[in-house]
C-alpha cells in the first residue's frame, strides 16, 4: 500500500516520457535514461516532501508521464495530491483534495510495464564542483545555445569558462567565485581539485535547465572524461541529471 | 539464413534501442548478408535487380552508421563450411521435390526418365518438331547427313559402339531429347534408324555421360556414332533442359544463377556444335570430301580457315576440295594465290600480308584503297571475288571505318543468330534474344567509336611497336602462316586500341585460346563470318554458301575487332574520362558482347575483371588456365602441337604484360577519376551495370566450370552433362549464398574509401562477428542472422536499418534469463528447427521445439524417448498427451530419429567455428570525400550532386563531431543493473511457449521484483 501525499502538484516536471516510480519507505525515486543514453535523470522525493507518506513494501509504478501530466493538470495548484497504489498495482489512484471547498477528485491512472535499464551510479569523486544560481546557468545555456550545439566547460583555478563555437561565431561566459552574504543562494562557489575541460551537448543542457524552477541553485560536478552531474536540491530530495560528455575522436 | 523462426522465439526479449545510444560503439557488421539482401530485395519494376544495388545499399547504410557515430567493422564471409553446403544442397533437393540425394537417386530417376522418354513416342515427335523448328535450315544438313550415312550407319554403328559403350555403365542418362528423326521424313530410313536410335538410347543411357568427345577413342568411333552422341549431348545442353518456367524458377530462385546456367549451357552447346561440325565433315581438315549436306548441284561445306570457320556452298569444288586448308605454309600459300588469282590481286601471300599490316597502320590512304576494294567486293555474290579480296584490306576497312564497321558487326550479330540456327541447329529463343541485345549493344557503341578513333590514331605508332614484339615471338616459334595471320589481326586491331596497348593484347590471347581450343567460340566466330557483307537477309544464304576462307578469317577478325573496340572503353569507363553519357552503357554492352562470345572471351573479360580488382594472382591463375586449356586432346585437327606450346608461351607473355599493365592502369584510373564528369543517364546505366555484375559473376562460374571441363585428367567429367548440370545447380545454390568476388571487392573498395575497417572471415561472417565480440574488439553485432547467437554472439542488433531511430537489441543474457535458452539450447533448437547447418525436423515449429527442449531437457533424451517407445504400444498409450501428439506429428512427417540425431557435427560447427582470433584492435579512418565521390560516380553512375546530397552533410557532421567531440553515452560509465528487469511473465509469449520457457529457465530466473 502506497499513500503519498504531495502538497504541491506542480512538483512533477515532465522531463522524460516514461519512467518507473520506485517507491520505497524512504520516498519515491525515479531513474530514467533518455533514449540515446546520454542523459540520465534521477529524482528523489524524500519522505519529508510529503505531508504523509506510507509505503509498506517497495513497489514500482510504471507511469506514462504524459498521462500523468494530463491527470495532474486536473488538479489545482492549491489542491493536495495523494497517490494511492496497491502492492501489485495495475493502476495508481490520484486524488486531489481541495482543502477549502471539500471537493475531492479521483483519477485512476493505468500503469505500464516499462522496460528500462537501471544504471548503477556510484558516488564518485569529482574534480571540480561548481555551485551557482540555477537561473544564471539557465541563461548561460540558453544564450550559448544560439551559437552552437556544444558547450565547452573549462574550469581553471577560480574561473569557470563556458565556451560555444559555432558557424556564426563564438561566445563565452566566464563565471568567477562570488559570495553574496545577504542571499547565499546567489553566491557562486567553485571548488577545484583539478582543471577540467569537458564538452556537452547543449541540447541536453537545455533539458536540464528545465529543472531550474525547482531550485534556487544548481550544483555542477565535473570530472574529466566522466559524465557530469547537475543537481538541483529539492526541499527534500534532489533532482539529478547525469550527462555524458562529448569526446574528441582522438582521446 | 540463420535458424528458422528463431527470431520468432527470441523476439519477445528484444528491446528497442535508440540509434543514438549506439554512438561510439564498435559494431561488427555481418556484411555478407547485406549484399544478398540488396541483391534479392532491391528490384525494379520488371523484376531485375537494380544496378549495383549493393554499392548503393552499402553506401546508404554506411552513411547511417557513421551518422550515428557507430564505428563499424565489416565482416565478410570467407567460405561456406561443408556442413552448410550440405544442408543447403539437401534443402534444395527437397525443394525440387523428387530428389532426396543426388548421388543416390539420380540414376534411378534418370532411368525412369529415360524409360518414359522411350515409352512415349508422341513426346518424341513433339521434341522432334521442336527440334526442327529450332534447327531451321540445319534440318537439311541434318537429314542429308543421315541419308548419307544410312547404308552403313546402323550396323556399323552398333558394332563399334558396343565396345565403347560397354565399359562404363554406371551413369544414367537423363531424357534424351535429341537425335530423333521425323518419321515422316522419307530420307531417313525410319525403320532402321528407329532401331538404331532406340538401341542408342539404351546404350546411351549408360554411356553418354562417360563419353569424352575429346578423347582419341571417341574420334575413332564411326562418324555416325560420334555424330549421334554429340548431337544428343548438345541437345541435352539446351537451356531449359525440359523444365517448365516454374520449375526453373524454383531451381534458380536467383535470376543471376539462371543466367549463369544459361550461359554455361550455351557454351556447352557451342562446343558440341563445334564437334558436330567436325564430325560431319564441315571441318575439312579431317575429311576433305565430307559433305554436310547438299543438293544436286551444290555442296555445303565447312571450311576451316586460319581465322575460323566458314560454311560455303561452292560450285567450284576445286577451291576447297583440292586444296584443303592445311597447317602447312605451302598449302596455304597456294590457296591464297588461288584466291588472289580469282580476284585479280597479285602477290598477296603471307609476306605481303605482313607488309600490308604494317602499311595499314601507318598509311591510311592505302587502306582506304583497300577498303574500297573490300567494299566493292562485298556485295558481289560470286565466291571468288570475296575470296580474292585481300584480307588485310578488308581488315583495314574494318579498322578505319568504325561506323561502318559497327554496322558490319551488327550484321554480324544477326548473322550469328542465323548462322547459329543453321549450324548449331539447336539455337534457343533465349539465346537469340541475347544476341539481339548484343546487336543493340554494338549500335550503342558506335557513338563512342568516333571519339576513340582519334585517340587511336595518335597512339598508332606505339601500338605498332608493341604489337610487333609478340609477332616476332611467334615467328621464332615458327608457325609462320597462322601466326602471321593472327598477328595481322592484331595489327589491324591496334588502331582500335585507345589508351593502352596491352588492352589489345589481352583480347588477343583469349581469341587465340579459343582458336586453339576449337571450342564453341570457334563455331561461333565462324558462323559470324558470313554476313557482314550482306545486307539483306534473303541474300544471306547465298552469301553463306559463297563465303570463303578468307572472308571467314576477315570476318572473324572484324569480330575480334569489335571486341577490341569495346575494350578501349574499359579504361575510359573506369576513368570516366569521356563525357559520353553512353560510355558506361557502351562498356557494359560491349562487355556483354564479349561475354556472349564463348570461352576465350570470357577469359579476357575475366582478366579485365581481375585488373579492376587489382588481383594479380588471379591473373596468374588465368594464365594457368590458358595453359591448361590448350593441350586437351579434343583440339581441332588444325591445331598442331608446336602451336600449342607456342601459344602457351605467348599466353604467358601476354599475361605478364597484362600484369605489368595493371600497375599502369590503376594509377591512371585513379588520377583521372578526379576529372570524372557527371554521368547523366542514371537509370539506364543502372540496368546495364547490374547486368555487368551478373556477367562478371557468370564469368567466374563459367571459367571455373570451363577449367574443370577441359582438364584432361577428368576425362569423364566433360560430357557428363547431367552431372555437371546438377553440379551446376548445386554450385548455383551455394553461390546464392555467396556473394560474387567482384561485389565484395567493390564494397570493400567503398569501405576503404570510407576509412572503415573490414575483415574477411575464414568461414562464416556471423561466427567471426561473435568472435570479435568475445575478443572485445567490438561492442555489438549488427546482423539479421540468428545464427550469431549459436556462434556465441551476445549483443545483437537486428533490423538496424528498418526504422529511423530504433534498432532491435537482443542479448544472450536476456535470452537465457527470459527464455531459458542457453547457447547450447539454441543449437539444439536449431537441430529441431533447421538452420544453415541442419535441415531440422520437418513439422517441428518453434513452439514444439521449445516444448521438446523443456520436456526432455536435451535432444539426446528426446531421441531416446522416441526410440525406446517407438515399438512399445503399451508405453505409448500411457504417455501424456503432449508426447502422444508429438509422436503423431513426427510420424506424420516421416521423421525417424536414430543415433545420429543430435548431430555432434552441428554442435561442433557452432561451438568451434573457424574464426580468426587475431586480437589486433581496429582502426577507423576518416571518410575521403573525394574518393568516395569518385567511386560512386564511376561505379554507380551517380552524379556529383547526387553523391554530395548525402555525403557532404555527413562529412560535415563527422567533421563537426571531430571538432566538438562525439557524444558519449552513459552506458560507457555506468553498468546496467539488470536485476530490475521485467521477468518473463510480462513478455508476450504464447501460453505454451511461456510454459516451456518457464520450465527451462526455472531455478535460474525467477528473480522477481524486490
Amino acid at each position: 500500500m502506497l499513500e503519498a501525499k504531495f502538497d504541491e502538484a506542480s512538483l512533477f516536471k515532465k522531463v522524460i516520457q516514461l519512467c518507473n516510480f520506485n517507491c520505497t519507505e524512504h520516498g519515491i525515486t525515479v531513474q530514467a535514461v533518455d533514449d540515446s543514453r546520454v542523459l540520465l535523470v534521477s529524482l528523489l522525493v524524500g519522505e519529508d516532501a510529503f505531508s504523509s507518506y506510507r509505503c509498506d513494501r517497495n513497489i514500482t509504478l510504471g507511469v506514462d508521464l504524459a498521462s500523468l501530466a494530463k491527470v495532474l493538470k486536473c488538479g489545482n495548484n492549491s489542491d493536495s495530491l495523494t497517490l494511492i497504489a496497491e502492492d501489485t498495482p495495475d493502476s495508481v489512484l490520484v486524488v486531489f483534495e481541495d482543502t477549502e471547498k471539500d471537493r475531492i477528485s479521483e483519477y485512476s491512472l493505468k500503469l505500464m510495464d516499462i522496460e528500462s535499464d537501471f544504471l548503477n551510479i556510484d558516488d564518485m569523486d569529482y574534480d571540480s564542483v561548481i555551485t551557482q544560481p540555477a537561473t544564471d546557468f539557465q541563461k548561460i545555456c540558453r544564450d550559448l545555445s544560439q551559437l552552437s550545439d556544444s558547450l565547452n566547460v573549462l574550469v581553471t583555478k577560480d574561473t569557470v569558462k563556458f565556451v560555444a563555437t559555432g558557424d556564426i561565431g563564438s561566445g563565452s561566459v566566464i563565471v568567477k567565485p562570488f559570495t553574496d552574504l545577504d542571499k547565499s543562494e546567489n553566491s557562486v562557489r567553485v571548488e577545484l581539485n583539478k582543471a577540467v575541460n569537458l564538452t556537452f551537448g547543449l541540447k541536453y543542457l537545455l533539458d536540464i535547465i528545465k529543472g531550474t524552477s525547482l531550485s534556487q541553485s544548481i550544483t555542477i560536478k565535473l570530472a574529466d572524461k566522466t559524465p557530469a552531474l547537475f543537481e538541483f536540491k529539492l526541499s527534500s530530495g534532489y533532482l539529478r541529471f547525469y550527462l555524458a560528455p562529448k569526446f574528441d575522436e582522438e582521446e | 539464413m540463420g535458424v528458422h523462426s528463431l527470431w520468432g522465439i527470441l523476439e519477445p526479449t528484444s528491446r528497442a534501442v535508440r540509434l543514438e545510444s549506439l554512438s561510439r560503439k564498435r559494431m561488427a557488421v555481418d556484411a555478407s548478408i547485406w549484399i544478398y539482401q540488396f541483391l534479392k530485395a532491391v528490384r525494379d519494376k520488371s523484376g531485375n535487380s537494380l544496378t549495383s544495388s549493393h554499392i548503393v545499399g552499402f553506401f546508404r547504410r554506411i552513411c547511417k552508421l557513421l551518422y550515428f557515430g557507430i564505428m563499424p567493422v565489416f565482416v565478410f564471409d570467407g567460405g561456406a563450411p561443408v556442413l552448410k553446403r550440405e544442408t543447403i544442397n539437401k534443402r534444395k533437393e527437397r525443394r525440387q521435390g523428387k530428389r532426396d540425394d543426388a548421388t543416390k537417386t539420380a540414376q534411378k530417376l534418370l532411368a525412369i526418365q529415360l524409360q518414359k522418354n522411350q515409352e512415349s513416342p508422341s513426346k518424341k515427335q513433339k521434341q522432334n518438331v521442336e527440334e526442327k523448328i529450332e534447327e531451321n535450315q540445319d534440318d537439311i544438313d541434318y537429314k542429308y547427313f543421315e541419308d548419307f550415312n544410312k547404308p552403313n550407319g546402323g550396323s556399323i554403328n552398333q558394332e563399334q559402339e558396343q565396345p565403347k559403350f560397354k565399359g562404363t555403365d554406371e551413369y544414367d542418362l537423363p531424357k534424351i531429347k535429341g537425335f530423333e528423326y521425323d518419321k515422316n521424313d522419307q530420307r531417313v530410313s525410319t525403320e532402321k534408324f528407329k532401331d538404331m536410335s532406340e538401341h542408342l538410347d539404351e546404350l546411351e543411357g549408360i554411356d553418354l555421360n562417360t563419353i569424352d568427345p575429346a578423347s582419341n577413342e571417341f574420334q575413332e568411333l564411326p562418324l555416325t556414332t560420334q555424330y549421334m552422341v554429340l548431337s544428343q549431348l548438345r541437345l541435352r545442353s539446351r537451356l531449359r533442359m525440359g523444365y517448365s518456367k516454374e520449375q526453373l524458377e524454383n531451381i534458380f530462385p536467383n535470376s543471376l544463377d539462371f543466367s549463369k546456367f544459361q550461359i554455361q549451357m550455351v557454351q556447352k552447346r557451342n562446343f558440341f556444335t563445334q564437334r558436330l561440325m567436325n564430325i560431319t565433315g564441315m571441318d575439312d581438315s579431317d575429311q576433305k570430301t565430307q559433305r554436310i549436306a547438299g543438293e544436286k548441284d551444290k555442296e555445303y561445306k565447312i571450311h576451316k580457315t586460319e581465322g575460323g570457320w566458314a560454311l560455303s556452298l561452292d560450285n567450284d569444288s576445286g577451291t576447297s576440295y583440292s586444296n584443303p586448308v592445311d597447317l602447312e605454309k605451302e598449302d596455304r600459300k597456294l590457296m591464297k594465290r588461288q584466291e588472289n588469282g580469282g580476284f585479280g590481286h597479285i602477290g598477296d601471300d603471307d609476306e605481303d600480308d605482313d607488309i600490308d599490316w604494317e602499311d595499314v597502320d601507318v598509311e591510311a590512304k592505302q587502306k582506304e584503297e583497300r577498303v574500297s576494294h573490300a567494299m566493292a567486293s562485298l556485295p558481289l555474290p560470286p565466291a571468288e571475288t570475296v575470296l580474292g579480296e585481300d584480307s588485310s584490306g578488308v581488315r583495314s576497312f574494318m579498322a578505319y571505318t568504325p561506323q561502318q564497321k559497327n554496322k558490319h558487326s551488327n550484321i554480324t550479330q544477326e548473322d550469328l543468330d542465323n548462322d547459329d540456327d543453321g549450324y548449331n541447329s539447336g539455337e534457343e529463343a533465349l539465346r537469340q534474344i541475347e544476341e539481339i541485345e548484343l546487336i543493340e549493344a554494338i549500335q550503342r557503341s558506335k557513338k563512342e567509336l568516333a571519339k576513340e578513333k582519334e585517340m587511336e590514331h595518335q597512339l598508332l605508332g606505339d601500338d605498332n611497336s608493341n604489337v610487333k614484339s609478340p609477332d616476332s615471338l611467334d615467328k621464332k616459334s615458327g608457325k609462320a602462316l597462322e601466326d602471321d595471320d593472327e598477328f595481322d589481326e592484331d595489327f589491324e586491331d591496334v588502331p582500335f586500341q585507345v589508351e593502352e596497348n596491352h588492352v589489345v593484347e589481352k583480347p588477343k590471347s583469349p581469341q587465340k585460346e579459343t582458336l586453339f581450343k576449337g571450342l564453341p567460340t570457334f563455331g561461333k566466330t565462324s558462323s559470324v563470318i558470313n554476313k557482314p557483307k550482306e545486307v539483306e537477309p534473303i541474300s544471306r544464304k547465298t552469301s553463306t554458301e559463297k563465303s570463303i576462307e578468307k572472308q571467314n578469317s576477315d570476318e572473324q577478325k572484324s569480330e575480334e575487332e569489335t571486341k577490341k573496340k569495346s575494350i578501349p572503353s574499359v579504361p575510359s569507363w573506369f576513368n570516366s574520362t569521356f563525357d559520353n553519357p553512353f560510355k558506361n552503357l557502351e562498356k557494359l554492352k560491349s562487355q556483354r558482347d564479349i561475354q556472349d562470345k564463348p570461352d576465350g572471351i570470357v577469359s579476357w573479360s575475366e582478366a579485365k575483371n581481375y585488373i579492376e580488382s587489382k588481383d594479380k594472382e588471379d591473373i596468374n591463375n588465368d594464365n594457368d588456365d590458358i595453359v591448361e586449356v590448350i593441350p586437351p586432346p579434343n583440339l581441332p585437327s588444325k591445331v598442331t602441337e608446336s602451336k600449342d606450346t607456342n601459344t602457351t608461351v605467348e599466353e604467358n607473355d601476354k599475361v605478364e604484360e597484362i600484369n605489368d599493365e595493371i600497375d599502369d592502369v590503376e594509377p591512371i584510373n585513379l588520377d583521372n577519376s578526379e576529372a570524372t564528369p557527371a554521368v547523366v543517364d542514371y537509370d539506364f546505366e543502372e540496368d546495364e551495370e547490374e547486368q555487368l555484375m551478373e556477367q562478371l559473376a557468370k564469368e567466374e562460374k563459367e571459367h571455373e566450370e570451363f577449367q574443370k571441363d577441359l582438364n584432361p585428367h577428368i576425362l569423364n567429367n566433360f560430357f557428363d552433362n547431367e552431372k555437371s548440370l546438377r553440379d551446376q545447380q548445386k554450385r548455383d545454390l551455394r553461390d546464392s549464398d555467396e556473394v560474387t568476388v567482384t561485389m565484395i571487392k567493390e564494397v570493400q573498395e567503398l569501405l576503404a574509401r570510407f576509412g572503415i575497417p573490414y575483415i574477411t572471415a575464414p568461414m562464416e561472417a556471423e561466427a567471426q562477428c561473435a568472435e570479435l565480440l568475445q575478443l572485445n574488439l567490438v561492442d555489438g553485432i549488427i546482423t539479421d542472422d540468428s545464427d550469431v547467437f549459436l556462434f556465441g554472439g551476445g549483443k545483437v542488433y537486428k533490423n538496424m536499418f528498418h526504422e529511423k531511430h530504433y534498432v532491435e537489441f537482443y542479448s544472450s543474457q536476456d535470452i537465457e534469463r527470459e527464455l531459458g535458452l542457453t547457447r547450447q539450447k539454441l543449437i539444439e533448437i536449431a537441430q529441431l528447427l533447421g538452420s544453415d547447418y541442419t535441415e531440422g525436423l520437418k513439422g517441428i515449429g518453434p513452439v514444439n521445439a521449445m516444448e521438446i527442449l523443456s520436456h526432455f531437457g536435451d535432444l539426446t533424451n528426446f531421441r531416446n524417448w522416441f526410440v525406446e517407445t517407438q515399438f512399445d504400444i503399451g508405453k505409448q498409450q500411457n504417455e501424456e498427451s503432449f508426447l502422444k501428439n508429438l509422436r503423431k506429428k513426427l510420424i506424420k512427417n516421416n521423421i525417424l530419429l536414430d543415433n545420429t540425431f543430435p548431430d555432434k557435427r552441428i554442435d561442433q560447427a557452432y561451438l568451434q567455428a573457424e574464426v580468426d582470433k587475431d586480437k589486433t584492435e581496429f582502426v577507423w579512418g576518416t571518410p575521403d570525400l573525394d574518393r568516395i565521390r569518385t567511386f560512386l560516380m564511376s561505379s554507380v553512375g551517380w552524379s556529383q550532386d547526387k553523391v554530395d546530397q548525402v555525403l557532404v552533410p555527413l562529412i560535415k557532421d563527422l567533421n563537426k563531431k571531430k571538432r566538438e567531440g562525439t557524444q558519449s553515452t552513459l552506458g560507457e560509465f555506468y553498468p546496467v543493473d539488470n536485476s530490475n528487469r521485467k521477468t518473463i511473465k510480462t513478455l508476450k509469449l504464447g501460453k505454451r511457449m511461456n510454459d516451456a520457457s518457464e520450465k527451462m529457465s526455472s531455478g535460474k530466473k525467477r528473480r522477481t521484483k524486490k
